[in-house]
């Protein structure tokens, strides 16, 4: 039988047990915001002491050995710290001088070391310096870091053999991606984006072949992105036979953003796609492409149903049909309960364009 | 003696702002920094110096607000202001030169460019 006593003891156990926890927890806090307090200070005495000194360094002829060797091994991390804001913001000579101090210096094997470590925050952090620094040394170990099972690994690998330009790299990038579903496109083309225009060719070769509506849809906007104009042939016999929604969206931007005249009669058998973001981006695209024997089809898409494909065939046809302002205006004005005619009234009125 | 020029500039990216610092004055120029956009008028019109460098991206107040308090301003107005800014925000630039900015310097830089410019900027006037 469960007694009144029973019950108070467990619920003064209880109670000790959460204080105990509490205090615990405070200890924890307190505890971090004592070591995070002293490493900023020793960070900021690292800086009042070698800030000026690197600065002479950079507008130097000294060998980056000179200065390194004179930093203590235990006082690296400081100076990396330190220099992350000038790798991101400085180029030219000043790059290659900061590039010095990590390639041919003790820092290298140091970061080397981090790579090779099982800590997911040392990999990061040295895969994050070697590949602003543009170490050719850690090429290897960072494309086995590639089949890492850590995501973040995985990230901080790719970009840094991105900012190597490593175009062997590219595709163990795609296919280890794929073992990650939670890493979106973005990711991925803010990786690829680090890379030259060199990644092109390679791509284009995959792009035959490639079965992937992710992998072909980050390859055009990557080509879109480097004004790949080689790949216009290709992306349009994709894009015609394709039926994923994202890859025709990327072909057509990529067409309008080459002036690929080209692609214009293909983007005609668009213009009624079942998918209004299709239809939508077909007239963003005519605007740039298209000429006067698209305008009755542009015409009939401003009585279509979504309000983006009528507002685009406006603005389209105000841009490639020369004598359209007027025609719109009529029709404009001309109709005041028809909605076609309020979202045209809209358009003209955002041009400053009166009746 | 030949008077030095004075740069007043507004960067709040602190380690940038101090090798800019150093940089400049290695170079011969008086330095005046502020961490962010605020107080940068008042600044100008107190020291009237002979150069504004704003950074377009600050907290609290922005170098395109800055730069249309200084070309708004009669007393300060002629004053060459050079915008900072990253690459990704190019079209700020056009805004910026429309605004009455002499020149801009892309985000990231080499720290002889930006002394180079600044001599040639001053040197036309």
């Amino acid at each position: 039988m469960v007694t009144h006593l029973d019950i108070f003891g467990f619920l003064a156990l209880t109670i000790f047990a959460l204080l105990i926890l509490t205090y615990v927890l405070v200890i924890q806090v307190v505890l971090l915001r004592l070591v995070h307090g002293y490493q900023e200070k020793q960070e900021q005495k690292f800086i009042s002491i070698w800030g000026e000194r690197i600065f002479n360094y950079l507008e130097s002829s000294e060998k980056p050995e000179t200065l390194i060797r004179i930093i203590r091994r235990g006082k690296y991390i400081y100076l990396l710290h330190y220099l992350r804001e000038f790798f991101l913001m400085l180029k030219g000579d000043d790059l290659k001088r900061l590039s010095g101090l990590i390639n041919e210096t003790k820092l290298q094997p140091f970061l080397i070391s981090h790579l090779k470590s099982g800590s997911p925050k040392k990999i990061n952090e040295a895969a994050y310096f070697l590949g602003l620094a543009k170490s050719a040394a850690s090429k290897n170990i960072l494309r086995k870091k590639l089949q890492s099972q850590n995501a973040s690994v995985f990230l901080s690998s790719a970009l840094a053999l991105a900012r190597l330009n490593d175009v062997k790299a590219i595709f163990e990038i795609f296919r280890n991606a794929r073992r990650f579903t939670f890493i979106s496109k973005d990711s991925l083309l803010t990786i690829f984006s680090e890379y030259t225009d060199e990644i092109c060719n390679p791509l284009l070769e995959n792009l035959k072949k490639e079965k992937n509506a992710l992998i072909i849809s980050i390859t055009i906007t990557l080509f879109r992105h480097f004004k790949f104009y080689q790949a216009g042939e290709t992306i349009l016999k994709i894009m015609v036979y394709s039926q994923n929604k994202e890859v025709v969206i990327e072909s057509i931007k990529y067409f309008s953003a080459i002036d690929f005249f080209e692609a214009a009669t293909a983007l005609r058998s668009l213009i009624n796609h079942p998918k209004a973001e299709v239809r939508a981006e077909v007239l963003k695209a005519l605007a740039v492409l298209g000429d006067k024997s698209f305008e009755q089809r542009i015409w009939d898409r401003m009585y279509d149903s979504e309000y983006e494909v009528q507002y685009n065939a406006v603005t389209t046809l105000l841009k490639i049909i020369p004598d359209s302002e007027e025609k719109i205006s009529t029709f404009a004005y001309g109709n005041l309960n028809d909605r076609a005619a309020a979202i045209a009234r809209m358009v003209l009125s955002e041009r400053n364009i009166k009746n | 003696m030949i008077e030095k020029k004075t740069i007043l500039f507004a960067e709040d990216t602190v380690h940038i702002a101090k090798l800019l610092k150093f940089k400049l004055e290695k170079e011969g120029f008086n330095l005046i920094h502020f961490p962010s956009g605020v107080g940068v008028t008042d600044g100008v019109i107190k020291f009237k110096p002979d150069l504004v460098m704003l950074d377009i991206m600050m907290p609290v107040k922005d170098g395109l607000t800055v730069l249309k308090e200084i070309k708004s301003n009669p007393s300060i107005a002629d004053i060459p202001v050079i915008l900072l800014t990253a690459n990704s925000h190019e079209e700020y630039v056009v805004k910026g030169l429309q605004l009455g900015a002499i020149d801009y310097i892309l985000k990231p830089f080499a720290s002889n460019e930006i002394v180079l410019r600044i001599k040639n900027i001053l040197k036309m006037r």
